[in-house]
C-alpha cells in the first residue's frame, strides 16, 4: 500500500470508526479516489517540470529556426520551417574543433582527478589517525573555495612556467576543483564499502597496491561513477580558467568560443541558440545515462 | 581489522594519502598563500615576469577599501546573493515537498530538473541572454501576454533592471540544487510521524509548520548555508549575461576581481579583491563545518 492511500486509509477509518464493516466499500473508494489524485498530481508535475524546462525546449527550439522565424513577433512555438542550417553551420564554422577541445580538457581533468581521487579518498577512510579529519576539512574547504580565488595566482605561476596556451595550464587549473569535491565523495564511499573482504585478500598475501586495484576499486564503482561524471561536467563546462588561460582561437573549448561568439556583431540567435545546445548536449545525455547514480551520489554524502 | 589497521599498512596508506594532498598543497594552498603575497606587491602586465616585485605594504588594501566603488559592488554581492537564494531554496523546497508524494513517472520528473543542474553557466547564461532580449525574448512576450507589463523590458541593457535578470537566471540555476539537498532530509522523514498526525486530526498546514520544518530543520539551515557558499562566488554566469554592467549594476566581488586582473591587467589588486572574498567565503565555510559537516566523524 502507498504512503498516501495508507494515510488516506486511517483517515476515513478515524471518520467512520468501523472501518472493518465496509472493507470492501472503502477498498473500492480508495481505488478510485488515489487513480484521480495520482492523476492530478501527474498533471501539476507535468506542468511545473515543463515551466522548468522552458529555457532549455527554448533553446532547442531556436535551434531549429530560421533568422527570420527567431525573430517573428508572436514568437513561433513550432519552427516554420524547421532548419538545421544553424547546428550545420556551428560545426562547419569552427565548432567541431572547440568541441573537441572541451572533450581533451573534459576528459584529462577527470583521468587526472579519478586517479588521485581514489587513492587520496581511500586512503583517508582507511587511516586510523587522530589527525585525518583535519585533512578532511582541508579538502572540504577547499572545495568550497571561490574559482575566482585562483585564476590570478595560478595565471602567474602558469606564465612563469611557460605554461600559458597549453592545455595542461587548464586541466591542472581544474583538478584544484574536482579533485577536492571527489575526495570527499570517495571517502565517503570508502567508508561504506565492506573491509573485510580487503581484509581477506590482505590475509591471503595480496599486496596493498593489488588489494586497491583488485578489490577496493570494484567496490567504490558507484562513487568513482558519481566523481567521474561531475569532474567531467566541471571540466568541460569550465570558462574561467580556459579564458585566462587560453588566448589562441584554436585552443579554445566550446564555453569559450560560445561567449566569443555572442560578443561578434553579425551572429543571429538561432545560431547562437545552436552552439549553446550543442554544448550542452554532451553534458544531458552523460546526466542521463548516469542519472541515478549521480542523484543518489549527490544526497548521500558528497556535499556535506 | 589487523591487517588494515596494523603500523605498516598504515603507512602505506600515507603514502596513498600524498598524491591529492600534494595536489591541493600546490593548486589550492599555495595560490592563496601566493595570492596574499600579490596583495602586498604591486604586480601589473608590465612587471609581471621580472624577477624582484616591489612591495607596497597595504596600499592595495586601502584602496580597494576607499573604491568608491566598493559600497555599491558590496551592495550588488548581497542583493545577488540573497535574491538568489530567497527563491531557490523556496521553488527547490516547493518542488522537493511535491516530488516526495507518490505518482506515476515521480523519479523522471525528478531527473528532468536536475538537468538544470548539469548545464554550464556559460550555457545556462546565454539561454537567459535570449529569454531576456528586449525586443524578441520570451519572458517579454509571456509577461504582455499574461497582462503583467504592457511594454518591453530591456532587462539587462538597463541598470535598474540588470541584477533582477541575472538574479532570474542563477535562481534558474540553482533549483535543482536545493531541491536535491532538500529532498535528501526529506527522504528521511518517517512517515509514522504523519500518520499519528493525521489521525489526531493535524491538517496539512499544521503538520508543515509543525513537524517537517522542525524535524529537517539541520537540512534547511546546511542548505541555506551552502546557498550563501556556492552563490558568493558565481562569475561565470554574470559574466556571460552582462560582464558585470551596465555601469557597475551587475558586479559582485567575484567579477570585480576578474576585471582587475584580467581586463586592467592589475594583478596585485585581483588578488586582493579575492583576499577579501576568500575570507568572507571562508568564514561562511567554518561555520557551515561546525555546525553541519563532518558528522559521521
Amino acid at each position: 500500500m502507498h504512503a498516501g492511500t495508507r494515510k488516506e486509509f486511517s483517515q476515513f477509518q478515524h471518520k467512520t470508526t468501523a472501518g472493518k464493516k465496509i472493507k470492501t466499500g472503502l477498498r473500492h473508494y480508495l481505488a478510485i479516489s488515489t487513480k484521480k489524485k495520482k492523476i492530478v498530481k501527474l498533471v501539476v508535475a507535468l506542468i511545473a517540470t515543463g515551466t522548468y524546462l522552458i529555457p532549455v525546449l527554448w533553446m532547442y527550439i531556436s535551434s531549429f529556426k530560421t533568422e527570420r522565424d527567431v525573430y517573428s513577433l508572436p514568437p513561433t512555438l513550432i519552427p516554420n520551417p524547421v532548419t538545421f542550417d544553424p547546428i550545420v553551420q556551428t560545426l562547419s564554422s569552427g565548432g567541431i574543433r572547440y568541441f573537441f577541445n572541451s572533450m581533451v580538457i573534459g576528459s584529462f581533468s577527470t583521468f587526472l582527478t579519478l586517479i588521485l581521487a581514489a587513492f587520496t579518498g581511500f586512503a583517508l577512510a582507511r587511516l586510523k589517525k587522530r589527525w585525518v579529519s583535519m585533512i578532511v576539512l582541508v579538502f572540504l574547504i577547499a572545495q568550497m573555495l571561490p574559482t575566482v580565488l585562483r585564476v590570478t595566482p595560478l595565471f602567474i605561476v602558469f606564465n612563469n612556467l611557460r605554461l600559458i596556451n597549453t592545455y595542461a595550464a587548464v586541466i591542472l587549473a581544474n583538478a584544484s576543483l574536482t579533485i577536492p569535491f571527489s575526495v570527499i565523495l570517495l571517502r565517503t564511499t570508502f567508508l561504506a564499502t565492506p573491509q573485510e573482504i580487503e581484509e581477506a585478500s590482505l590475509i591471503d598475501g595480496c599486496s596493498h597496491i593489488k588489494s586497491f586495484f583488485l578489490i577496493s576499486v570494484p567496490m567504490g564503482k558507484p562513487g568513482l561513477a558519481v566523481a567521474g561524471a561531475m569532474s567531467f561536467v566541471w571540466s568541460f563546462g569550465d570558462f574561467i580558467f580556459s579564458l585566462s588561460f587560453l588566448n589562441k582561437p584554436s585552443m579554445h573549448p566550446a564555453t569559450v568560443g560560445l561567449y566569443n561568439f555572442i560578443g561578434a556583431e553579425a551572429t543571429s540567435w538561432n545560431n547562437v541558440m545552436a552552439f549553446a545546445g550543442l554544448t550542452a548536449l554532451p553534458l544531458i545525455l552523460l546526466f542521463l545515462i548516469f542519472q541515478k547514480q549521480i542523484i543518489q551520489g549527490l544526497s548521500t554524502g558528497s556535499f556535506r | 581489522m589487523k591487517h588494515i589497521g596494523n603500523a605498516k599498512a598504515q603507512r602505506i596508506y600515507i603514502w596513498f594519502l600524498l598524491p591529492g594532498l600534494v595536489y591541493v598543497l600546490l593548486f589550492v594552498v599555495y595560490p592563496i598563500v601566493f595570492n596574499v603575497q600579490l596583495s602586498f606587491q604591486n604586480v601589473t602586465a608590465l612587471n609581471i615576469r621580472a624577477p624582484r616585485k616591489p612591495y607596497i605594504g597595504l596600499d592595495n588594501y586601502v584602496q580597494v577599501f576607499t573604491d568608491p566603488e566598493l559600497p555599491g559592488i558590496l551592495l550588488n554581492t548581497l542583493a545577488f546573493t540573497i535574491g538568489s537564494i530567497a527563491f531557490q531554496f523556496a521553488i527547490g523546497f516547493a518542488i522537493a515537498l511535491f516530488l516526495q508524494k507518490q505518482f506515476p513517472l515521480r523519479d523522471l520528473f525528478r531527473s528532468l530538473i536536475m538537468i538544470g543542474w548539469v548545464l554550464s553557466p556559460i550555457v545556462v547564461g546565454t539561454i537567459w541572454r535570449w529569454m531576456l532580449n528586449s525586443d524578441f525574448g520570451l519572458l517579454n512576450f509571456i509577461l504582455q501576454w499574461i497582462g503583467v507589463i504592457d511594454t518591453n523590458i530591456s532587462w539587462l541593457p538597463q541598470p535598474k533592471t540588470a541584477m533582477t535578470g541575472v538574479v532570474m537566471a542563477n535562481i534558474w540555476l540553482g533549483v535543482p540544487f536545493n531541491m536535491m539537498l532538500l529532498t535528501g532530509g526529506l527522504a528521511n522523514l518517517p512517515e509514522s510521524v504523519y500518520e499519528s498526525a493525521t489521525i489526531d486530526g493535524a491538517n496539512r498546514f499544521q503538520q508543515f509548520f509543525k513537524i517537517t520544518i522542525p524535524l529537517i530543520r539541520q537540512t534547511i539551515a546546511a542548505t541555506i548555508m551552502l546557498g550563501f557558499i556556492y552563490t558568493l562566488k558565481v562569475f561565470d554566469l554574470i559574466w556571460v549575461m552582462t560582464n558585470g554592467g551596465p555601469v557597475n549594476a551587475t558586479t559582485t566581488m567575484p567579477v570585480w576581481s576578474y576585471r582587475a586582473s584580467f581586463v586592467l591587467f592589475k594583478f596585485s589588486q585581483g588578488a586582493t579583491i579575492s583576499n577579501v572574498l576568500f575570507a568572507m567565503t571562508l568564514v561562511l565555510a567554518i561555520v557551515y563545518i561546525y555546525f553541519f559537516g563532518n558528522k559521521e566523524d
